[in-house]
């Protein structure tokens, strides 16, 4: 009877050797996430936005917050409405606000990410937000994100919703999510061992946002050697969903289930942001999303100015300039809050008059 | 709980904690019986019921073996023990498909009985004890590894019955060896001659024990989660649906298969046998690089080596082995290989792997005696033609059915290569170990030794699974025996 411990493999570290290794590993993972960042070229051009397909690469994500924290004094952290959902990179509210300053270094950078709503902006902000330390940041509000105790994280249903691996994984963790172990121990390890996040942005960037086994079966005669050197997706030009107003749509008549202020999920996490973003030293300015009132029913509509009243209380009360972008042309809405590139151009202009913001600027 | 999960990770770092607080007390024993029985109910706890059952009666059993007068009493003791154990595994693992053939069978003579499904029996007494239907079981649920934990604790009475071993006097560090977590649901099958007198006497645990623990643990993670996962992808792809494939498909779906079993089964015992390992307990070695057989009794030396000596030990010996001449030993053989099959699984798919292999073993074990074999025949060309024996064996192993199999054979050899899809990176891999074990096994060997490639290929393991195989848990081949 074979006894032998090591008789079929010859992978015997003594204790030694594994401390060697852990010294090469340390090295390794210390090392690597620079290199590949070097090693990829980002390009980053005008009006710039975070590519729509990569809305997940946290650690890309990372890279353009860095580098647009070196070359924009202005950041715009926010959701689709600010990306620009129904609109072309040089139709975005960053584009508009760039094109009427007319002075040179008033440049706004679009930092935003399709789909994150303030729970995930949170742990954007926490994780992967380091660059956005005492910089000057416009961040939206969009209360839409509260209009319904599901999009408010209530309750134990499960259900699929943006940026899981932004939410909570084990403190302040919500019901309704249910990742099992293996998960949460993949999303700390990328939260905080940056080697992580760095090989998943490879697993999107190269492998298609597919597990390395499943693109090799998709692709069985490519070599992976190859599909490491892919470049990065560019910036999207055109819009994403096609730029038609919201009656075109067949859309009308919503009457939205508003989560009151006090209860909601959503707005506590929003509150911690903007927080965290004052203990970086960033100076904050609010920009109120503004919520299509003519798709609404009388009703949702005045629950909805009651939420926005409290919200506007709550800034007043922390001292923080804001300012509500409401009052849009029915046809300036693509749906329930995302402005055609009309209303953005309308809504850059505004804030331009607004002396909130101009003295936010100048501060 | 999968060796390969967090769920492990959390469990084992507290069971080892503790394991290593408790060492200087008499507890440690306890200790591992509460964790082990822990880590079988993570599953599911009424499994619990059926381990400490069948490991009840087999402690009693020996006791009461020895305080037998007579030899006949300690048979009728054995014999008690025997039937037990193949009672509970023939109900659990083979009850279903005995009442669907002997049903088909009724059919086929034109009788209009059929036998019940075998969960109506325990269910039939559930109800004349007053359980309500609702409360009662749904269907035959196979317990994880039972073979495996069956087997093992057989062993001991069989020992005990010949007294090659002395009896077992604690019930607790009884138990603690059936259910040894390391190894309880899918092996090794350890004897109670080696692993029991490590529950009694301590084993040491030094520096040296951590650190070849550690190197076992990540040699069997890489191959699960790195190779036996990925190459399952292509596996399943092609098995689900042979009709769809062509010959080159199938053939390369085959010895990935080949490979994945290898590389799931030795990457558990692996992983195990370091888990057991960093506690300072020695498990015996389960595979011995088996793809480099040079003959099927060398094969069979090779692979699954705690069964293949079970089996040895108290089948094919106790059958007379080869004293009764060849044609004694040829049954023996045969007989051994056959139950050896079964043992693997209720379905004819897996009989008739057995009986290729009892029929393999037993046409070229004359041819392998022979001079000319022996001598001129070249290493490698025999070792080529045992692998595709053995991965020809494996379509039976794994098709999902025998008519599966039967058209996977048919359409490989009657189907042309056709565009099989396989994805290089595969390949690559295969061809990778390959030659990592034609190498071990060659004059390069010290070259694999040296420890600065041992740190480089662990540091390519742990960065590999690192980047490119995030949150794997599929479940190992083997836990369904």
């Amino acid at each position: 009877m074979p006894s032998s411990t090591f008789s079929s493999n010859a992978l015997r570290l003594s204790l030694r050797s594994w401390a060697v290794l852990a010294v090469v590993l340390g090295a390794i993972f210390l090392v690597f996430p620079r290199a590949w960042s070097r090693a990829q070229r980002f390009e980053a051009g005008t009006d710039y936005r975070f590519p729509y397909e990569t809305s997940n690469d946290y650690w890309m994500y990372r890279q353009w917050c860095d580098r647009a924290a070196q070359q924009h004094p202005y950041l715009a952290l926010g959701d689709s409405v600010i990306w620009g959902q129904y609109a072309g990179n040089n139709q975005t509210l960053t584009h508009y606000l760039n094109a009427s300053s007319g002075r040179e270094g008033e440049d706004f950078a679009n930092i935003a990410i399709d789909g994150i709503h303030p729970i995930a902006m949170e742990g954007l902000v926490r994780y992967y937000g380091a660059s956005m330390e005492g910089r000057k940041v416009l961040i939206n509000l969009n209360l839409l994100w509260m209009s319904s105790p599901m999009q408010d994280f209530q309750g134990d249903q499960e259900f699929r919703f943006n940026h899981p691996r932004l939410v909570p994984q084990v403190v302040g963790r919500f019901a309704c999510y249910k990742p099992n172990l293996a998960e949460v121990m993949s999303v700390e390890a990328e939260r905080h061992i940056e080697f992580f996040s760095c090989a998943k942005h490879i697993n999107i960037s190269c492998f298609a946002n597919m597990p390395f086994s499943d693109w090799t079966l998709e692709h069985p005669y490519e070599s992976p050697l190859t599909a490491l050197g892919t470049s990065l997706p560019g910036t999207d030009v055109g819009p994403q969903s096609k730029p038609v107003d919201w009656k075109k749509r067949g859309m009308g008549g919503q009457d939205f289930a508003w989560v009151p202020l006090s209860e909601s999920n959503q707005w506590r996490a929003f509150t911690r942001t903007l927080d965290l973003l004052r203990e970086k030293g960033a100076s904050v300015f609010v920009l109120f999303v503004p919520i299509n009132p003519y798709l609404q029913t009388d009703d949702s509509r005045a629950r909805g100015e009651a939420q926005a009243k409290d919200a506007k209380a709550w800034l007043e009360g922390a001292r923080l300039p804001y300012y509500c972008a409401d009052g849009l042309q029915s046809v300036q809405y693509a749906d329930a809050s995302h402005p055609l590139a009309d209303g953005y151009a309308e809504i850059a202009r505004r804030l331009r008059e607004c002396s909130a913001f101009k003295e936010w600027m100048n501060k | 709980m999968l060796f390969h999960t967090w769920d492990f990770a959390i469990f084992f770092a507290i069971t080892y904690v503790v394991y290593l607080f408790l060492r200087p007390t008499r507890y440690w024993v306890h200790w591992f019986f509460l964790t082990s029985y822990f880590f079988y109910g993570w599953w599911n706890k009424w499994y619990l019921l059926l381990l400490f059952g069948t490991s009840a009666i087999d402690y009693l059993m020996v006791i009461f073996m020895e305080r037998s007068r007579t030899q006949r009493r300690r048979l009728l003791w054995l014999i008690v023990s025997l039937v037990s154990n193949f009672g509970f595994l023939g109900y659990f693992k083979y009850s279903g498909f005995i009442t669907q053939q002997l049903n088909a069978l009724l059919s086929w003579v034109g009788v209009a009985m059929q036998l019940p499904d075998p969960i109506a029996y325990p269910n039939a007494l559930l109800g004349a004890l007053g359980v309500p239907a609702a409360h009662q079981f749904a269907a035959v649920i196979l317990p994880i590894g039972i073979s495996f934990h069956t087997f093992q604790s057989m062993s001991y009475t069989i020992d005990a019955y010949y007294r090659r071993i002395p009896i077992e006097r604690s019930f607790v560090r009884f138990l603690a060896f059936v259910s040894f977590f390391p190894q309880l649901v899918a092996g090794p099958i350890e004897r109670s001659g080696n692993l029991l007198p490590q529950l009694t006497n301590k084993p040491p645990l030094r520096g040296r024990d951590i650190s070849d623990g550690m190197s076992l643990f990540l040699v069997g993670l890489f191959k699960k989660v790195a190779l036996a996962d990925y190459f399952a992808q292509y596996v399943e792809k092609v098995y689900a649906a042979p009709d769809m494939y062509s010959s080159g498909a199938l053939v390369l779906a085959t010895v990935a298969f080949g490979w994945q079993i290898y590389f799931d089964f030795s990457g558990y015992t692996d992983m195990g046998r370091g888990v057991a390992k960093m506690m300072g307990f020695d498990l015996m070695l389960n595979f011995n690089n088996p793809y480099l057989a040079d003959s099927l009794g060398d094969f069979w030396n090779r692979w699954h080596i705690s069964l293949s000596t079970w089996f040895k030990d108290y089948v094919y010996f106790p059958l007379g082995g080869n004293r009764g001449g060849k044609l004694f030993t040829y049954r023996n053989m045969v007989l051994t290989m056959l139950i050896s099959g079964i043992w693997h699984g209720a379905a004819w798919g897996f009989v008739i792997w057995g009986a290729m292999h009892a029929l393999g073993r037993a046409l070229t074990r004359e041819l392998e005696g022979t001079a000319f074999y022996r001598d001129r025949v070249p290493r490698i060309a025999k070792q080529v033609a045992v692998f595709a024996f053995v991965t020809f064996c494996w379509i039976f192993f794994r098709a999902q059915s025998t008519h599966d199999a039967f058209l996977i054979v048919k359409r490989i050899f009657s189907t042309g290569w056709g565009d099989p899809r396989f994805p290089i990176a595969m390949l690559v891999m295969i061809l990778g170990v390959w030659t990592y074990q034609f190498s071990f096994e060659s004059r390069l060997r010290p070259v694999l030794e040296l420890g600065i490639v041992r740190v480089a290929m662990a540091a390519g393991m742990i960065i590999y699974l690192a980047m490119f195989t995030g949150g794997s848990s599929s479940a190992f081949i083997y836990f369904q025996f």
